[in-house]
């Protein structure tokens, strides 16, 4: 595409803005009936559903059937269990996720190959390009042409086409995850970090790997390929793991962030503080948005916890993605326990290839707050995405300069240390984080109003559901976290009879199945 | 929370025990619950139960009158105030002891299943009245509105022919009841939370409002009185609610056939039955067209049994929202229906 000439690349982008409906429409009416009836099968991505868990039974029976020694057919089974998962939703897109799979293992192998630095760059630059040309297309073209509809209005000139609205546009779920592994993969393989991948299948399963292909963690393929070849054995230990995290996982998204949703979006008929802030009070919002934090950590950690449940369920260890995020007692060390996956891509390939924090104070500054604003694009397509990075990117800066100025201080220093000091950093950080998840969502003006609201003493609606579950399951969270935090839990884990555990495993699902509320919601992260 | 991932020394021995005790704890609790509450109607269908306990309290009274049930919506829920219309009674002269069966958004079908199951539990009224809701008989394209309240949950197997025989959509209602019986603690979570922490959901989905009802089943209404705003809030409401439902009201047969099988079901265990058409005010009655008014009065005074048409009895300031009524008005409606109608025919017995 970058290769057009500048009247065609602007027909392209007018034809995208005319064209989605057309788009769709070709795609239903193609799409084959087999695809049609997979998606009655299977007609949500989601891991807690009973489609899911029917179609996981099937493809994991399947796969400890195949004999050992028969690796390249386990893969190969994986590798088609993912894309019939993709394909159950949209088939055209399974294919487009294939298609430049497969032109990524071509390029890497051709980088590989070619010794001549500007060949190698140039195929680098065009696997890159490719990868961005698709996530901009179906993530970033509305946002780019209707910012470019409404710049040309402001002169008094008409674009010639019509503003797309977010229905107008069918994102792929999980592009920007699969674009990063893609992205990070090829330029590990021009950088010599790690060698081109020579099985195809094998590649494949690294991008398609239904697990995390949704919605992560951002898998390298330092870490994954290494796994594919690795011969699995069965045995009951990966089941009760994979079953264990899989729990906690289906915990933490149903009685935990499907219950704080009540709180932030409402139920039917009644929206919450989220969706309409101008109705509320503000204690409620103060509340809502304490919700917010805790639903959207329980929520993607969630997911990712049934992510790499289900992956060790066939032999995968993922990354790792969370570490209890809000005990941070700052930002820098927030990012290294929030989306760590993602975290560690940012500063590999973002943060560190732009100079990291080895040429000064300001560029450093510079380099974290481009870091930041590209986080923020990558989550979502809108300019409340980008303040919500820049947000985070002016506390990561801050902090640098406050660590350097207390460091001037060793009374202030050592303060800060105790463990008085270290709850107020917790704390501290905990209610900037949250302060920002305010415009971690596409409504603007919403964003806006909520921020004004916060900080005034507004009168309105209160919450749409009695504030005590909030209060109880807040508890039950700073509980968990001291568990784990002192080691309590291991220590019971290493010490408790399997009955014990069992018992505990039935009850963690019971728990949840109890407390979840009406309608499941859908995870926050996979309209990223 | 993350670090929750088990230990690398973690016995492998200890894998299969864990699993296997995993499955069965979470299959046995299950089942026993699922068992429990199709013994106990107030795990399953609170609404019913928890009702049904306060009637069968009174129906053991030794010293009471004829008993006299209305089954109803919640406009009943609201208006029938059983022991007002008790002592207006024995203040006439009289004896009777008067139980509300109003429950919210209860048409034919939850009232033909709910005196059903009076019977089935022991519980036989001396007299019964029948509110016509004529919403809930409206012809809807994709079966009896009453199928998005009284859910499968709710219903006991027995049921499930007699809903589906009225338009229920056959895998909706056997697929929920089936979860709510394999799988209760998900398909009855709403009823087993109501009964610890109700405040943990949302109210739309909240099954304890029979418990807040007095020992006669009346709901007392939240205020005594409203203002013009919050009256006017209430009633906008009820219009978005029921304005293009009784503007295009079209009889369904079936349902109709519903109340029949319901009034023919009295008649056969000797049960003397009146229709009830509840008060509405002005506004709310002005949203039923002159041809559908009239056509639910042919199809109410067709049923064959005596009607109260109560559509006037109260002004508009007795209610909250054009037909829940509040204190005033239920005490208004409920002395009047006390001495007009349940004296009458308790006293001629």
């Amino acid at each position: 595409m970058l290769a057009l000439p500048g009247s065609a690349f602007a027909s392209v982008f007018v034809e995208a803005a005319r064209s989605p409906e057309r788009i769709e429409a070709a795609r239903w009416s193609t799409e084959h009936p087999y695809f049609r009836w997979l998606h009655a099968q299977l007609p949500e991505p989601f891991f807690h559903t009973q489609a899911f868990l029917l179609f996981l039974l099937v493809v994991a029976v399947a796969y400890w059937m195949v004999p050992r020694k028969m690796n390249s057919v386990r893969v190969w089974l994986l590798v088609i269990a993912s894309f019939h998962f993709y394909a159950a939703w949209n088939a055209s897109l399974a294919l487009l996720v294939t298609v430049t799979t497969l032109a990524d293992y071509l390029f890497a192998r051709l980088i590989e190959r070619t010794e001549a630095p500007r060949w190698r760059k140039l195929l680098l630059f065009s696997s890159i390009g490719m990868n961005l040309g698709v996530l901009c297309y179906f993530k970033y073209r509305g946002f780019f042409l209707n910012e470019l509809h409404s710049l040309v209005g402001s002169f008094g000139f008409d674009a010639g086409y019509r503003t797309l609205s977010p229905l107008d546009i069918l994102v792929p779920f999980g592009i920007s995850f699969y674009t990063f592994e893609a992205i990070s993969y090829t330029v590990d393989v021009y950088r010599k970090k790690i060698p081109a991948e020579r099985s195809l299948p094998h590649f494949m399963l690294f991008i398609l790997f239904f697990p995390h292909l949704v919605a992560g963690p951002i898998v390298r393929a330092g870490d994954f390929l290494r796994q594919t070849r690795r011969i699995k054995r069965w045995n009951w230990l990966r089941v009760q793991i994979a079953l264990q995290f899989f729990l906690l996982g289906v915990f933490k998204k149903l009685a935990i962030a499907d219950r704080m949703a009540v709180f932030t979006d409402g139920a039917p008929g009644l929206p919450g503080p989220f969706l309409a802030p101008e109705l509320h009070n503000t204690g409620a919002l103060w509340l809502a948005l304490m919700a917010y934090a805790l639903r959207i950590y329980c929520d993607f950690s969630g997911y990712s916890d049934m992510a790499l449940g289900l992956a060790h369920l066939f032999g995968y260890k993922l990354t790792q993605n969370f570490n209890m995020p809000y005990l941070a007692t700052n930002v820098s060390e927030f990012w290294r326990r929030w989306h760590i996956s993602l975290s560690t891509w940012l500063r590999d390939y973002v943060f560190i290839p732009l100079g990291g924090s080895r040429a000064g104070a300001w560029a450093t500054n510079r380099n974290l707050l481009i870091t930041m604003l590209l986080g923020g694009l990558w989550h979502g397509a809108n300019w409340t995405y980008v303040l919500w990075g820049a947000m985070h990117g002016l506390l990561l800066v801050m902090h640098r300069q406050f660590r350097a100025w207390s460091e001037t201080k060793p009374m202030l220093s050592a303060a800060l240390q105790t463990q008085a000091g270290t709850v107020l950093r917790i704390l501290v950080t905990f209610l900037a984080v949250t302060l920002c998840w305010v415009f971690f969502r596409p409504e603007w003006d919403k964003s806006i109003t909520m921020l004004q609201r916060l900080f005034g003493l507004y009168n309105g609606l209160g919450l749409p559901l009695h504030n005590r579950s909030l209060w109880y399951t807040v508890l039950f969270v700073m509980l968990c976290h001291l568990l784990v935090a002192r080691g309590l839990w291991q220590k019971f884990w290493n010490r408790a009879p399997g009955t014990v555990l069992g018992a505990g495993y039935a009850c963690c699902l019971i728990l949840a199945l109890v407390l979840a509320p009406e309608g499941g919601k859908t995870f926050i992260y996979f309209t990223f | 929370m993350e670090r929750l991932a088990p230990p690398a020394r973690m016995s492998r021995r200890r894998a299969l025990p864990a699993i296997a005790a995993g499955v069965v704890v979470f299959v046995l609790l299950n089942a026993g619950l699922g068992l429990w509450a199709d013994q106990l109607p107030r795990i399953r269908d609170p609404y019913y139960g928890d009702k049904f306990v306060k009637l069968r309290a009174k129906a053991n009274r030794p010293d009471r009158g004829p008993l006299v049930v209305v089954y109803g919506s919640s406009r009943t829920g609201f208006a029938f105030n059983g022991t007002l219309v008790e002592r207006t009674i024995r203040d006439a002269g009289g004896r009777a002891a008067a139980f509300n069966y109003g429950i919210p958004a209860m048409g034919p079908i939850g009232q033909l299943l709910y005196f059903r199951r009076t019977l089935a539990d022991g519980v036989r009224p001396d007299f019964v009245i029948v509110e016509v809701l004529p919403s809930m008989f409206a012809k809807c394209a994709d079966g009896p509105r009453e199928q998005h309240w009284m859910t499968g949950d709710r219903l006991l197997r027995r049921e499930l022919d007699t809903v589906e025989r009225c338009g229920y959509s056959s895998p909706d209602v056997r697929g929920r009841w089936w979860e709510s019986s394999l799988v209760p603690v998900y398909g009855l979570r709403f009823q087993l939370l109501g009964r610890v922490i109700q405040s943990w959901i949302p109210w739309q989905f909240r099954q304890d409002w029979s418990r807040g009802t007095d020992e006669s089943g009346w709901c007392t209404p939240y205020k005594d009185v409203i203002t013009a705003d919050e009256r006017a809030f209430a009633t906008a409401k009820a219009r978005d609610e029921y304005h293009a439902v009784l503007q295009t009201w079209q009889l369904d047969a079936t349902l109709a056939a519903t109340l029949d099988e319901l009034l023919g079901e009295c008649r056969s265990a000797g049960i003397p039955v009146k229709l009830l058409l509840m008060p509405e005010s002005g506004e709310f009655q002005a949203m039923y067209p002159a041809d559908v008014r009239r056509r639910i009065d042919a199809f109410v005074r067709g049923r064959g049994v005596p009607v109260i048409d109560a559509r006037d009895w109260l002004a508009a300031s007795d209610f909250t929202d054009g037909h829940h009524q509040l204190r005033g008005g239920a005490e208004t409606f409920s002395k009047r229906l006390a001495l007009e109608e349940i004296l009458p025919w308790v006293n001629g017995r």
